[in-house]
């Protein structure tokens, strides 16, 4: 037992140092360092946000903080699914030295991009303090929910990427089509849109979307939008424990070999 | 008191399959056509074993299976069929970028490198300044690592291995690209590492090394072991052997 806990300690140090360099690498020769994870979806609220509110008028309430909640949640989302899946393939010269624990490789950049959402979310709800927005966050309560909701989001990129970057050192090409599918996804999922607005038909295939109930949790707290029926619930953390549980099965079984395709 | 175990190393019947890719693996190929799949067996039912305290020489052609080798007792990669034990921690230097982050500095990549190898970040603080000294490379310690001739990556990623406590080292080809002063103190190192009871698996192609490092040797051809023992007989027969092909 206690053997499994030293491993277990130095495979997280690892984790931590590579999330380090990771952050680091990423803001070592910009400018502004961290504020450009805060400026990018600031710009494409702005953007989306003026067209869809002063050309297609959308009707929804608080458009502008609503569009933002969606795309800070979206980008970490996309942004880890894009960047871990061919990370395997690119750590090969640290994979080739040693045995040890591989998903340090794609646990640190999920960490380092959530790193990174944490400091936009909180600029933002200081933001949404300053300005007075309605928002029930004087409760313990809904912290507990909103802690939940990012973890459940964590959670599901964690066993996504796993299985991604997993898949991509057999079969080079599922890189492509995450790229494809992200496009897709983006708007399968109520980022620009409220799913108030839709038919009531159509909400079906939200139930299969695993990303959508952790982002309307947030924006319930955040902006008392109404939250989508339970068994979207339901069907959302059914698909989210399948893709943790698959991912993690089948990390732990090819990790051993990654070498032989590498 | 429990019996200590007197081995390092015990291989039992250990073989290595490959697939053989002659091409990208995509999923599209896989779905649209039954690949043809190549096996290639690397090691064929390898046993061996190597009491702590002793070297271990390998030799043998390319292709004959000795960095497959390395890496099954590694752990980078793992055996298809057959049994393996290690006793103590195990270190490897196989190639010299292998390791290490080409954008990150040298001394961020001691850490990386070092934690890789199982120390902790504490560990490596202490070793720090030795590390440094053995690889003679203060003044460049804080450039990007891809600014690095290989002489300096081999220099460094010697020293880290050399001061992460190891039990077991091994050691593939690299060495060759080092200077005569390096080579001297990598000497000096192996001596007492070999006199403090730990393990050495060696591969090289050159001879005269293999001879002054290792006590023992293992002659590799086609995945399987054609002679195992003593360096120099070792050495005698894999020249003999190599002579003769030539003629």
């Amino acid at each position: 037992m206690n053997n499994f806990k030293k491993k277990f300690l130095k495979s997280w140090e690892l984790t931590l140092e590579m999330t380090k360099n990771e952050i680091k690498a990423r803001y070592k020769n910009a400018f502004f360092g961290f504020l450009w994870s805060f400026l990018n979806p600031l710009i494409q609220m702005l953007v989306i946000g003026f067209i869809f509110q002063y050309f297609i008028r959308a009707p929804i309430h608080n458009y502008f903080p609503f569009l933002f909640i969606g795309l800070l949640v979206w980008n970490f989302f996309s942004y880890s699914l894009n960047k871990v899946t061919p990370s395997i393939v690119y750590a090969r010269d640290l994979i080739h030295k040693s045995s040890f624990p591989r998903e340090s490789i794609p646990l640190s950049i999920i960490f380092s991009n959530f790193f990174n959402f944490l400091i936009a979310f909180f600029l933002f709800l200081t933001f949404l303090l300053i300005f007075k927005q309605p928002f029930v966050f004087y409760q313990f309560s809904s912290l507990i929910l909103i802690i939940a909701a990012l973890l459940w989001i964590i959670f599901l990129t964690s066993g996504l990427c796993l299985l991604c970057s997993t898949l991509n050192v057999k079969y080079r090409d599922i890189n492509f089509i995450i790229q494809a599918l992200t496009v897709f996804w983006f708007y399968a999922t109520p980022i620009i849109y409220s799913l108030d607005i839709l038919p009531k038909g159509y909400l079906g295939i939200f139930a299969l979307n695993p990303i959508v109930y952790p982002l309307e949790i947030l924006r319930s707290i955040i902006l008392g939008v109404n939250l989508p029926p339970v068994w979207i619930f339901y069907g959302n953390f059914i698909i989210t424990l399948i893709l943790i549980i698959s991912g993690i099965l089948i990390f732990k079984k090819e990790s051993k070999n990654f070498t032989d395709w590498l | 008191m429990k019996k200590e175990k007197d081995f390092a190393i015990k291989l039992t019947h250990i073989s290595k399959k490959y697939i053989l890719h002659h091409q990208k693996p995509t999923l599209m190929e896989n779905i649209f056509r039954f690949g043809q799949k190549e096996n290639f067996w690397a090691l064929k039912k390898i046993n061996l074993e190597l009491k702590k305290g002793e070297s271990l020489g390998i030799i043998g052609n390319n292709g004959s299976g000795k960095t497959t080798f390395l890496k099954i007792i590694s752990g980078i990669t793992t055996q298809t069929s057959g049994d393996i034990k290690v006793c103590g921690r195990i270190v490897s230097l196989i190639d010299v970028n292998s390791g290490f982050n080409q954008e990150l500095t040298g001394e961020e990549n001691i850490y990386l490198n070092g934690m890789l190898l199982g120390m902790t970040r504490k560990e490596i603080e202490k070793k720090f300044k030795q590390i440094i000294k053995f690889s003679d490379l203060k003044k460049f310690i804080d450039a990007p690592f891809y600014t690095y001739s290989f002489g300096m990556k081999l220099r460094l990623g010697f020293a880290i291995v050399a001061y992460s406590n190891p039990d077991i080292i091994l050691i593939d080809e690299v060495l060759a690209g080092g200077d005569k002063n390096f080579l001297n103190r990598t000497y000096r190192f192996i001596k007492n590492f070999l006199k403090e009871g730990k393990t050495l698996i060696f591969v090289s192609h050159f001879l005269p090394i293999l001879e002054k490092f290792c006590q023992k040797a293992v002659f590799l051809e086609k995945g399987e072991i054609k002679m195992f023992g003593e360096t120099k007989k070792v050495i005698n027969s894999y020249k003999n052997k190599i002579g003769k092909n030539n003629l």
